[in-house]
């Protein structure tokens, strides 16, 4: 299990960030936007709508991107069906219940979408993500060359 | 008159060395490379490109393996097994861990016997041959470390070149925990300059090294140490993009030119006076195996049926332990220094190992690390461990995921394990699955012989009490076999009889006179190191052996 979390979901998780754009419905867009904020409170202000959709249209995710859309679908249909309304309508207590049976029984979705968010947190402003480097701010996080342990001190 | 004296397929720690050696020895060298020629810029730092999905390894889509580990039931299409595809290979961003194997680790079968059930041989070499090799490749491509830390380290003719790297404050408290155990820490042998070499700058410690490519080319792997000084010789030609995919042989057995696939997909022959396979252990024997003949109906090299056999890997374990941020002791622990640089070698051999119910005496060697830093991955990490309760969404998993990265630095012991050789891991070709040129793939069985879950236990074991007298916040082990995919070794084993081994103790294939091996394939057990070191120390001998055969004219 450890090694399907660990080592599996990074493997198939990450892209080049700079794929297509444009693949998702307007209903979709509204559902996975609503799930990205649920998961990151705050994370659609890094981008990670958008990071998501690059990241899925980059070559060699097609199979991922189908999945994704697959999901995003089900739990569209899932919410009707148990609450009558659309996921991103869903009060707080809504949202949750809904999310605990997709990280019970579709993991994998849970993980592409927490991914994501946590690149758009936590990735190179570059990619158009983590604007201004609020995120690595946070954590007091500087990438780079920490020069003071050279041995050019000496 | 043949296109080249030697061609090379495969740049990586094997190829690389031989490259040069070959070349500087004023042999004219051609080197097939199937992944790109990466420079210093494509490997600056950035967490989101550098994890791209086909920047190292190939999509599985267009080039799979198919992979059968234990437990499961059918065979599954996987990346997993590819090294690094790119000039340089794996040692282009591999972390550097440089020890040397044991002279035990060349008899492991007269020495220790063999397991039931497993196919542990005795190398036909001794240390005493490969010793001025290990010492020639530290002061050819620049190793850092300090000898004499600690009393079984193997007997070494010369110093390191280099000073160690500087360590994290962390380090003071794991050497006093081992010390406390009368354990003999030392100082990590690493493949990066702690001060300028050769006309290379030295390490900037940048916050990220962990497994990425080095920036301004201080680690020491071919890409920065040997392929320039190959390339200014003017006798080497690399070419990149080329996916060689049959090896052909002439009416004397001998191997005449190898075909392959350029960058534009156009299909190329070269013809070469001797060919060398240094493609990693699991490519090569796919090489070997896809090169049949009516002279070689099973593949080259392959008439005893042993190519692709006796495949291994390093077996890990893993410890982590946190600490928080602050001065303790007056050791900063705060400090962001990436390397935390401790190893131990107490357990490489476990004398008593009857009395802790280990059915065989090799253990392995403890690496202390710092912990990724790299925070998308590092949050993914602390996130998927099998033991978190927390919570998985909302303001719960934003404040958990922040205090981890912001307030707690992580160190990561790894142990590296001898996999222990058998007839149960080994790699084949499918003939009915093909990548994208159309070459059938290799498929791989791995299976864990039984004695290493118990020696597994038991040094996840000896490293979490090690770690504990630390006094970290937080300690977990994992402590069940692993699999180390990009350390192969073992499918083309050297040996003495060639009814037991594929190349013979020169790396040169029994049955093909101009056809030699440099990649981890010639290993017949996978010691309890990082093999990459052994593999370039082994190229550079084999390479000289090709030299004085091409100087007698057996070449």
């Amino acid at each position: 299990m450890l090694m399907l979390a660990s080592l599996l979901v990074p493997r198939l998780g990450l892209g080049s960030g700079r794929g297509r754009r444009g693949h998702f419905s307007k209903g979709q867009e509204r559902t996975i936007k609503s799930l990205l904020e649920m998961i990151w409170p705050g994370c659609l202000e890094y981008n990670a709508y958008p990071f998501l959709e690059r990241w899925l249209g980059s070559r060699g995710y097609e199979k991922a991107l189908d999945y994704y859309k697959k999901h995003v679908d089900a739990l569209v249909a899932d919410s009707k069906k148990s609450h009558k309304k659309d996921f991103a309508e869903l009060d707080q207590e809504g949202k949750e219940s809904l999310l605990d049976r997709i990280y019970k029984r579709d993991k994998l979705f849970y993980l592409l979408t927490r991914q994501a968010a946590l690149m758009s947190v936590f990735g190179d402003p570059t990619h158009g993500v983590n604007p201004g480097k609020k995120g690595w701010k946070m954590i007091d996080y500087s990438p780079g060359s920490q020069l003071p342990f050279t041995h050019l001190e000496r | 008159m043949p296109d080249y004296d030697v061609c090379i397929i495969g740049s990586g720690a094997g190829g690389g060395i031989a490259a040069w050696a070959l070349a500087d020895a004023g042999l004219r060298v051609l080197v097939l490379e199937k992944g790109p020629f990466y420079t210093r810029k494509d490997l600056a730092h950035d967490e989101i490109r550098n994890r791209k999905y086909d920047f190292f390894v190939p999509y599985a889509t267009d080039e799979p393996h198919l992979v059968k580990e234990d437990g499961a039931k059918g065979f599954r299409k996987s990346r997993a097994l590819w090294g690094a595809c790119c000039v340089g290979g794996g040692a282009t961003h591999m972390a550097g861990f440089f020890y040397r194997m044991w002279p035990q680790d060349f008899k492991m079968r007269s020495t220790f016997g063999n397991p039931r059930g497993a196919s542990v041989a005795d190398w036909p070499i001794t240390y005493d041959d490969l010793e001025p090799y290990y010492t020639r490749i530290e002061y050819l491509v620049g190793i850092s470390g300090e000898g004499g830390q600690y009393p079984f380290e193997p007997r070494r003719s010369k110093p390191y070149p280099l000073p160690p790297l500087k360590a994290h404050p962390l380090a003071a408290l794991v050497d006093k925990a081992a010390k406390g155990m009368r354990l003999h820490p030392f100082s990590t042998p690493r493949a990066t300059l702690s001060i300028p070499y050769r006309d290379r700058p030295s390490c900037i410690y940048h916050a990220d090294c962990g497994a990425l490519g080095c920036p301004i080319g201080a680690k020491s792997g071919p890409l920065n140490s040997v392929l320039p000084e190959a390339l200014r010789t003017g006798r080497c030609r690399i070419v990149p993009r080329a996916m060689a995919y049959r090896l052909e042989t002439g009416s004397d057995g001998a191997v005449r030119r190898v075909v392959y696939y350029d960058s534009k997909g156009e299909s190329r022959a070269v013809t070469a006076r001797c060919f060398v396979a240094a493609c990693g252990a699991i490519q090569t024997a796919r090489l070997l195996l896809n090169s049949k003949s009516g002279r070689s109906p099973g593949g080259l090299g392959n008439g005893g049926g042993l190519v692709g056999r006796n495949l291994t890997f390093s077996t890990f374990v893993m410890v982590f332990a946190s600490y928080k941020k602050e001065t303790r002791d007056g050791i900063d622990i705060a400090s962001k220094a990436p390397f935390l640089q401790r190893s131990l070698q107490d357990y490489y051999i476990v004398k008593d190992h009857e009395a802790h119910g280990l059915p065989y005496p090799k253990g392995g060697t403890f690496n202390f690390t710092m912990g990724y830093r790299a925070p998308v991955l590092r949050a993914e990490r602390f996130l998927n461990r099998p033991d978190d309760e927390g919570a998985l969404w909302g303001s719960g998993l934003k404040k958990r995921v922040l205090e981890e990265l912001r307030d707690r630095v992580v160190v990561k012991l790894e142990v590296f394990q001898d996999f222990l050789p058998s007839p149960k891991t080994y790699v084949d070709v499918a003939e009915d699955v093909k990548d994208k040129w159309g070459i059938p793939v290799a498929r791989a069985r791995i299976s864990h012989h039984p004695a290493e879950k118990p020696m597994s236990e038991f040094l996840a074991g000896k490293g979490k009490s090690i770690l504990a007298k630390t006094d970290p916040r937080d300690l977990f082990a994992l402590s069940r076999p692993g699999t180390t995919h990009h350390l192969q070794h073992g499918t083309c084993r050297f040996g003495k009889d060639p009814d037991r081994s594929v190349l013979d103790a020169d790396c040169r294939a029994h049955e093909a006179g101009n056809l030699y091996a440099v990649d981890g394939s010639f290993m017949p057990t996978s010691g309890g190191v990082p093999a990459t070191f052994t593999i370039m120390a082994n190229s550079l001998r084999v390479s000289e052996k090709i030299v004085a055969a091409f100087k007698d004219g057996r070449l």
